[in-house]
């Protein structure tokens, strides 16, 4: 699986890729909504799991904008949110979306990476 | 204190709504470093389990790596446990201007991110106090500041400094690029906060900075 990761935390994403890429997930990441978009031009991803609070591009129109570069993109969005209860209406009205809130327990992330690839 | 608490009542638990939870997310998003970092130690120690060996220096990085972020934490929580404490009386209060200021831009400071805009309060101003309300002042400097984040100039920083003249404090927000069409303060409560105060909004000459005046000590506090 190839993942691409956003955040503008740095210390966050470049230390979760680390810990996915021992999992066997190949996972490529960046700070902001700008270099997203280039990857997502650039490449595949199984998913991308993108931060919703970033300053510029947040990661809500984020998600818009690689849906209009790719439709079908599976996306995982995580919130800085006590709960992520708020955003599941929404998610499951899309059918490509899901949202963990943080931090995120990595178990639970690779399993919603699977989840929403099937 | 003389406040219209029908008009600035809904306002001010806005902005304490806001604040905290912009700094739940700050905390949360130092908690999932930590949970992270801790996280790649547990998978170094399985590894090590497994016979491969573990540079000590990886170790020490990330053990540097928590501490700095629990160091964050305390920082965000001490910033958090001062302005729940801005309303611990609605008595007036003296206060410095130097420290409330700063205090104003690290509790807004995740807001003003989201336009990319980072605050600086410039230290050369006088040593000031004020008799006022912090948690009032705190919501009308943190108000200035989401107003003046979209309308920085390309520097995208704001610098907030202050002076007095006479029995007035000047707080002026620099490295504006103000766009008179936006109306501040705009809403019943927000005025009502402001003339609490004794306050006045007004921007430059320039539209480079835009300048709060108050009274050093506040009209509140005089009747």
């Amino acid at each position: 699986m190839h993942v691409l990761l956003v955040d503008d935390e740095q210390e966050f994403v470049s230390t979760l890729a680390e810990r996915l890429a021992f999992r066997g997930i190949e996972a490529d990441w960046v700070t902001d909504g700008e270099k997203a978009l280039k990857k997502i031009r650039s490449r595949q991803y199984d998913v991308a799991v993108l931060d919703i609070k970033m300053p510029g591009i947040s990661g809500i129109k984020l998600g818009e904008k690689i849906h209009e570069i790719k439709p079908e993109q599976k996306i995982i969005f995580c919130t800085g949110h006590g709960s992520s209860a708020d955003y599941d209406a929404g998610a499951a009205q899309s059918g490509k979306e899901f949202y963990l809130a943080k931090p995120i327990k990595i178990d639970v992330l690779i399993e919603k990476m699977k989840e929403i690839q099937n | 204190m003389n406040i219209n608490w029908d008009a600035a009542g809904p306002e001010g638990l806005t902005f304490f709504s806001n604040i905290t939870a912009s700094i739940s997310h700050e905390l949360n998003n130092s908690l999932a470093i930590i949970n992270e970092n801790s996280g790649l130690l547990e998978d170094f120690v399985l590894m090590a389990e497994q016979g491969i060996d573990i540079d000590p220096a990886k170790l020490l990085t990330l053990s540097s790596r928590i501490s700095s972020q629990v160091q964050r934490t305390e920082t965000i929580v001490g910033n958090l446990n001062r302005f729940a404490h801005s309303f611990d009386s609605a008595a007036d209060k003296n206060v410095v201007i130097g420290p409330l200021l700063k205090l104003a831009a690290a509790i807004t400071a995740r807001i003003v991110a989201s336009h990319e805009v980072t605050v600086e309060v410039d230290d050369a101003g006088p040593e000031l106090k004020l008799e006022t309300s912090p948690f009032l002042f705190l919501d009308l400097v943190g108000r200035c500041l989401e107003y003046a984040a979209p309308m920085t100039d390309n520097e995208k920083k704001i610098t907030i400094s202050w002076q007095q003249s006479a029995d007035r404090i000047t707080i002026s927000l620099a490295g504006l690029s103000l766009n008179e069409s936006h109306s501040f303060p705009d809403s019943e409560g927000e005025k009502a906060i402001l003339s609490a105060l004794g306050g006045i909004i007004s921007p430059d000459s320039g539209n480079h900075n835009l300048l709060l005046t108050i009274p050093a000590e506040s009209r509140a506090t005089k009747k």
